[in-house]
């Protein structure tokens, strides 16, 4: 498939070249004023390359998407298989990696098939001044080499260095941007929005002087082309002593020069390969015991890696996570990810107990409605509780909760724990959750700074002293 | 101007070459290669300044953008959408301005100076070339106008196919908790094959257009050759004429073929243009008025709703805060508490009734000025992307290190700051909510503002955490005037008296 595209991209290119060069075949040899039998031959020449050219542009413009498009489904399907049994890939690694492996089809059409056929082409052109005057063909051959080797070479080889900084600067400005939008009020309540925006246009200029500097750069290698071209035909042209000769010379180099003078764009389109990137996972530990169970500790005490090391360990457990993905489909298949074989009761439960079926009844569609990026916008607590009462469909043996009320209102938030905690009598659920009222928790696990500090009922948690069980080292003081 | 001029240039330097070229094939002249190279130089150096100057100017066009657009920052919803406009979005514009643009000037200069010296050199050949080229845009907009319905129908449909990895990648470790990983793979593939298959038939139609353009283009270089060739025979045509003709044909044509596939390469700063405008387009706030003195804050019939709800966030809300009171707004979430100090902070302007300042409106206020009185810690602080040290004296740049310290000391926050200089990463990663507030307490200490609003600091914390912001808002609400919105305890107690808030009312 591959070689198809680049055979027909090949025919097309040599059309191109060989409607000039026939065309100016025909217009020397006539000037001697042969018989018109002897330009017969180069009129239809000339006639076919016009009508073939386009033609065999078409299939490969067309061929070549098709080729593309397999790469990318082949490189969709062995990116996924190789990141299905990786635990530690946050999202933004994965958003990467989708837009690495889309770039798969930029990088064909636009770097390895048009280099591909443009020096195939190339070549072609060369053979025939080299068939027409050796000594003009090695001119020929040396002046593309330049104008396809090293000045696209030396363009890239800058661009990248130039693609390098540009991104540092980039990333600078959308820190700046980030600060100036997100940041708003608190510069305005500051007064301390123009020095934000000072800050901003700084940015602002350090990326223009590096956008003027790669203009230089691009700027440059094209004119640079365009000298070698007029250059090395002129050259080409004043080795012969023959009007024929020196025709096809001249319009097969300048036609030449054109096909592989695009390279210089080529050149500067930087399209990284796709990369499996690999974090790494902390453990905390601590045992399931039957009932419900609150996790509690500051931020960034280790309440989410112990979820993880949970959900690691018990092959059984389901867990809505931080990072739960409402996927853009239908509420209902959103749902029955969960449990496939659900039944309606279950899935009105489920909603029921996540204080969502009113909100369902509502959408548009019910049920069917489409969610997700780009399907019917959810607030952020519907989105939560749809999220929530996905979990509780799953009707796992084990389920990890990680902070399911947030973003709900406290009444709101207290109902639906309330609901969650009620359903799931009698199995082993974990809640990691900021709420105050553990009392109506089995248990309770506080982390500190990645280690347990204290297990045991909620009411021995203030209390240690009353309680002779249930605690594995005593609870640090508060503040 | 500079453009026009650059291009005319080139075609006369174009035309030029052709001579030369001409010339020292026809005649064999080598007395003309130095000529001939003279003029190629002469191209070289006007195409270098013609890229430069296109380049350099979208880049300026650029710069000007994101100047503006800067100033509108505090209007966006999103920080993360408005940075990808600035950076990636607007360097769409570089196809457009950098390449379309002069483009559509290079179609209109340059055949018109080919066809001017092929007039002189040959008529009928002009004619040809004068016949077909308006069949170029001609064709381009037939075909393009019925290729569009088609494609629009299908774009959509090729979007959703197109999504639907990232949305699975994204989506991967919600398969993973539910165990439903394995048949993704199989799943992936048919929708990669379907959107293979329909965008593939899609551009079977698309590229019709290329095919059509191309055809032009050739077909006329074959008109011209052929009947010259044939002249030539006859001995109706110098040689030397005939090859400036082929030469210059396919130059006419040249800046329309580059037009038509630039078209597609621009469409996309078209829209990133079109979103830029509209961006600017929104009205800008007043930001001058009269100076604030301080006194009682007094809230009368105060009613907003916010656009595109159905009920107002604050309902006839009226309220007098004293010098040196502490004032607790408490009341269930969504209640209008937030909305209250935005009010206040002069962020959103009430719908009917006014917020009177000693006595003054502060619809005619300087709020730049009025927000010198107050210090505002909310309720998810943003931190800047910069270091600690300038995060705490946001606004303040003349603040001395010990006045940092003492500021972090006294709102709780010297226990996690091992480093002032230290940079936080983009929207303050690395600290968490508590630390966070604990980092707005310290801003607002430093502030010294006479009026404080504290806008539930301690909603979303544990215990430890809560009281060490309770612990510094006490020593930062000492002698002065506050607005508390307070939903737990303990941070009400530092309160005067309190407020209750339900549903925008009193």
């Amino acid at each position: 498939m591959k070689s198809l595209t680049v055979a027909a991209g090949v025919a097309g290119e040599i059309c191109g070249v060989g409607l000039v060069v026939a065309a100016a075949w025909l217009i020397t040899r006539a000037a001697e004023q042969p018989p018109i039998s002897a330009l017969g031959l180069a009129i239809v020449a000339v006639r076919g390359f016009a009508i073939f050219r386009g033609v065999f542009r078409y299939a490969e413009r067309l061929t070549g998407h098709d080729v593309a498009l397999r790469e990318v489904a082949d490189r969709r399907v062995e990116v996924y298989e190789s990141l299905v049994h990786q635990d530690d890939s946050d999202a933004d690694a994965l958003k990467r990696m989708v837009s690495d492996v889309d770039s798969t089809q930029d990088r064909l059409l636009r770097v390895r098939f048009p280099v591909t056929i443009a020096l195939i082409s190339a070549a072609a052109a060369i053979t025939v001044c080299i068939l027409v005057q050796p000594e003009a063909g090695a001119v020929v051959a040396a002046g593309i080499a330049i104008a396809a080797t090293a000045i696209p070479g030396a363009t890239a080889l800058a661009a990248r260095r130039m693609s390098k900084r540009k991104a540092d600067a980039h990333a600078e400005l959308i820190a700046r941007c980030l600060d100036l939008v997100d940041g708003a009020r608190e510069l305005a309540a500051a007064g301390a929005t123009d020095a934000a925006l000072a800050k901003a246009d700084q940015q602002t200029k350090a990326v223009h002087r590096l956008e003027r500097r790669a203009a230089q750069i691009d700027s440059i290698a094209k004119a640079t082309a365009v000298l070698l071209q007029g250059l090395t035909a002129a050259a080409a042209l004043s080795t012969t002593d023959n009007e024929i000769s020196a025709a096809v010379l001249a319009f097969t180099t300048l036609a030449a020069f054109e096909l592989v003078m695009p390279l210089v764009d080529a050149a500067q389109q930087h399209h990284p390969h796709a990369k499996v990137h690999k974090g790494q996972n902390r453990h905390v530990r601590a045992t399931l015991a039957p009932g419900a169970t609150a996790v509690i500790g500051a931020s960034g005490a280790g309440k989410t890696t112990l979820l993880a090391t949970l959900a690691e360990e018990h092959p059984e457990a389901r867990a809505l996570t931080h990072d739960a993905h409402l996927f853009r489909t239908s509420v209902r298949a959103n749902l029955m990810l969960a449990k496939p074989d659900a039944t309606e009761p279950q899935l009105h439960e489920a909603l029921r107990q996540a204080a969502l079926r009113d909100v369902v009844d509502e959408l548009p569609d019910g049920l069917e409605t489409v969610v997700g990026e780009g399907g019917h916008g959810l607030s952020g607590g519907q989105r939560q509780r749809l999220l929530l009462a996905r979990a509780l469909l799953a009707d796992a043996p084990v389920l990890l909760l990680d902070e399911p009320t947030e973003g709900l209102d406290q009444e709101l938030a207290d109902a639906v724990l309330d609901a969650v905690l009620a359903a799931r009598r009698g199995r082993i659920t974990v809640v990691v959750t900021h709420e105050t009222r553990l009392e109506r928790f089995d248990r309770v696990v506080e982390l500190d700074g990645g280690r347990v500090v204290y297990e045991g009922e909620p009411r021995c948690r203030n209390d240690p002293a009353s309680c002779s069980s249930g605690c594995t080292s005593s609870p640090r003081s508060a503040g | 101007m500079i453009r026009v001029l650059l291009l005319v240039a080139q075609g006369i330097l174009i035309v030029l070459q052709a001579e030369f070229l001409a010339r020292a094939i026809a005649g064999l002249d080598p007395a003309v290669l130095p000529w001939l190279c003279v003029a190629v130089a002469g191209r070289a150096l006007v195409s270098w300044a013609y890229a430069l100057h296109n380049q350099r100017g979208a880049a300026r066009i650029k710069a000007d953008l994101r100047v503006k657009l800067a100033r509108r920052a505090h209007s966006r919803p999103s920080g993360g959408e408005f940075a990808t406009l600035l950076t990636k979005g607007l360097d769409a514009l570089d196809p457009y301005f950098g390449g379309y643009v002069p483009q559509i000037t290079a179609a209109a200069v340059i055949p018109l100076i080919m066809l001017v010296r092929l007039g002189s050199a040959d008529l009928t050949s002009m004619v040809i070339v004068l016949v077909t080229l308006p069949l170029i845009p001609v064709f381009g907009a037939l075909i393009g106008l019925r290729t569009r319905d088609v494609t629009e129908r299908q774009w959509e449909m090729l979007n959703h196919l197109g999504g639907h990895f990232r949305d699975v990648m994204v989506g991967l470790p919600t398969l993973r908790t539910f165990r439903r990983t394995e048949h993704q793979a199989g799943v992936i593939r048919t929708m990669a094959e379907t959107h293979r298959r329909l965008t593939v038939r899609a551009l079977r139609v698309a590229f019709l257009s290329g095919l059509v353009l191309e055809l032009v283009c050739s077909l006329a270089v074959a008109l011209v050759a052929v009947p010259v060739g044939l002249r030539l025979l006859e001995g109706g045509m110098e040689l030397e004429t005939a090859l400036v003709v082929l030469l210059l044909t396919p130059e006419a044509f040249l800046p329309l073929r580059a037009l038509g596939t630039r078209f597609h390469a621009a469409a996309e700063g078209k829209a990133v243009l079109a979103q830029a405008e509209r961006v600017l387009a929104e009205p800008q706030p007043r930001r001058t008025g009269k100076t604030a003195v301080l006194g009682e804050i007094r809230l009368e019939n105060v009613t907003l709703t916010y656009p595109g709800r159905s009920r107002p966030a604050l309902d006839h809300v009226s309220l007098v805060i004293e010098p040196g009171e502490r004032v607790a707004v408490a009341g269930p979430s969504g209640a209008g508490k937030s909305t209250l100090l935005h009010v206040i902070l002069g962020f959103v302007a009430p719908d009917s009734g006014r917020v009177l300042v000693n006595g003054v409106d502060l619809a005619d206020l300087d709020l730049d000025r009025w927000r010198r009185e107050l210090a505002w810690v909310p309720q998810s602080p943003h931190l800047f992307a910069t270091s600690i040290a300038d995060n705490l004296r946001l606004g303040l740049p003349e603040i001395d290190d010990n006045a940092l310290q003492e500021a972090a000391r006294a709102a709780n926050a010297d226990e996690f700051i091992d480093d002032y200089d230290k940079v936080l990463g983009e929207r303050g990663t690395g600290l968490s909510s508590g630390q966070r507030q604990r980092i707005a307490l310290a801003r607002a200490y430093l502030r010294d503002a006479p009026v404080v609003l504290l806008d539930e600091p301690t909603a979303r914390l544990d215990p430890r955490s809560e009281s060490a912001i309770v612990d510094g808002a006490a020593n930062l609400l000492s002698d002065r005037t506050a607005i508390l919105v307070a939903h737990r305890p303990a941070l009400r107690a530092l309160a005067t008296r309190t407020v209750y808030l339900s549903q925008g009312r009193t």
